[in-house]
């Protein structure tokens, strides 16, 4: 008897399902952007230089845990690869002089931007429409604010690290976006567990 | 090798285009690596049947096991060696090809 190509794909959206290969990403990011937008970037409770590879590493521990429970690997997802570059690029923009061309909004524009890009790679290793959107998203969104916020002043965020109102649009965008990504992860969730 | 006029139902492999076994390398694909259990309930198979499939597959060098304990439970570990990602991917590959055949006979 042939295996048809529906059942091919069947096992394959069936492993995925069990890693949660779809919905993890979006919730833990979701909540990563959430976070940052809320507290606006700052460094509670953990600063965004450690908190966006910091997701990452978690991603990673995550699949890692289904992995001994469940006996499903974690595939093709190089989350800690993908930490290392987020860890690297965000730390990279806190250096002179890259620090002294940006303000805060603009960091925090490039920061989204970085994670985006690290998502967009994790996407393509395993071919995820719904994931290379949104990290596609990200990068735009990212882009954004970075280009239309280079007018933006912040006081003291050189000298003594007063932060921006939580008002402003930007965060008010990102934690929005995060908002979104979590919501669309835990449907995602629903639908993967539906499926094993 | 093949050549150009050749069907491509003649490039299937055999030691990999059983469907239990091709069911096997999808999952290890897709997975990195999976372990007895989780292959036995996502392909419908008993114990002896992928036991059997698993070790053909390795003997063919296309699956690598790692049996040990976790405790006191003893866990199989299968994962693709290089030689069986590249004989999944050719196998995929003449599938495809067939496919193509096939609707462009039905087309004309």
């Amino acid at each position: 008897m042939e295996m048809s190509t529906e059942q091919l794909v069947g096992l394959r959206a069936r492993v995925r399902a069990t890693q949660h290969a779809r919905s993890m990403p979006l919730i833990v990011i979701g909540a990563l952007l959430l976070n940052y937008g809320i507290t606006s970037f700052g460094a509670h409770p953990v600063a965004w230089r450690y908190g966006a590879p910091l997701a990452f590493v978690l991603l990673w521990g995550l699949a890692k845990v289904i992995e001994a429970n469940v006996g499903v690997g974690t595939g093709r997802f190089d989350y800690l690869i993908a930490a290392g570059f987020v860890f690297t690029a965000v730390n990279a923009l806190m250096l002179r002089p890259f620090s002294s061309w940006f303000n805060l909004y603009q960091l925090e524009g490039l920061w989204v931007v970085i994670v985006g890009v690290a998502l967009f790679a994790l996407a393509l290793t395993t071919h995820d429409r719904v994931l290379t959107l949104v990290a596609l998203v990200l990068v735009i969104v990212g882009a954004v604010i970075a280009v239309t916020t280079h007018r933006y002043y912040v006081a003291g965020f050189y000298r003594g690290g007063a932060l921006p109102s939580p008002n402003e649009w930007p965060n008010q965008l990102i934690s929005g976006i995060g908002v979104g990504l979590a919501v669309l992860g835990l449907a995602y969730y629903g639908r993967e567990r539906e499926q094993l | 090798m093949t050549t150009g006029n050749e069907h491509p139902a003649a490039e299937f492999d055999d030691a990999v285009h059983h469907p239990n076994r091709l069911g096997i390398l999808i999952v290890l694909h897709e997975a990195g690596r999976a372990d007895f259990t989780f292959l036995k309930q996502a392909l419908g198979l008993t114990d002896g049947n992928l036991g059997r499939h698993l070790t053909a597959l390795e003997t063919g060098g296309l699956v690598s096991l790692n049996k040990g304990y976790e405790g006191r439970r003893p866990r199989t570990w299968a994962q693709l060696t290089p030689k069986g990602r590249r004989a999944l991917q050719a196998e995929l590959d003449a599938m495809r090809r067939l496919l193509n055949r096939v609707d462009g006979s039905a087309g004309s």
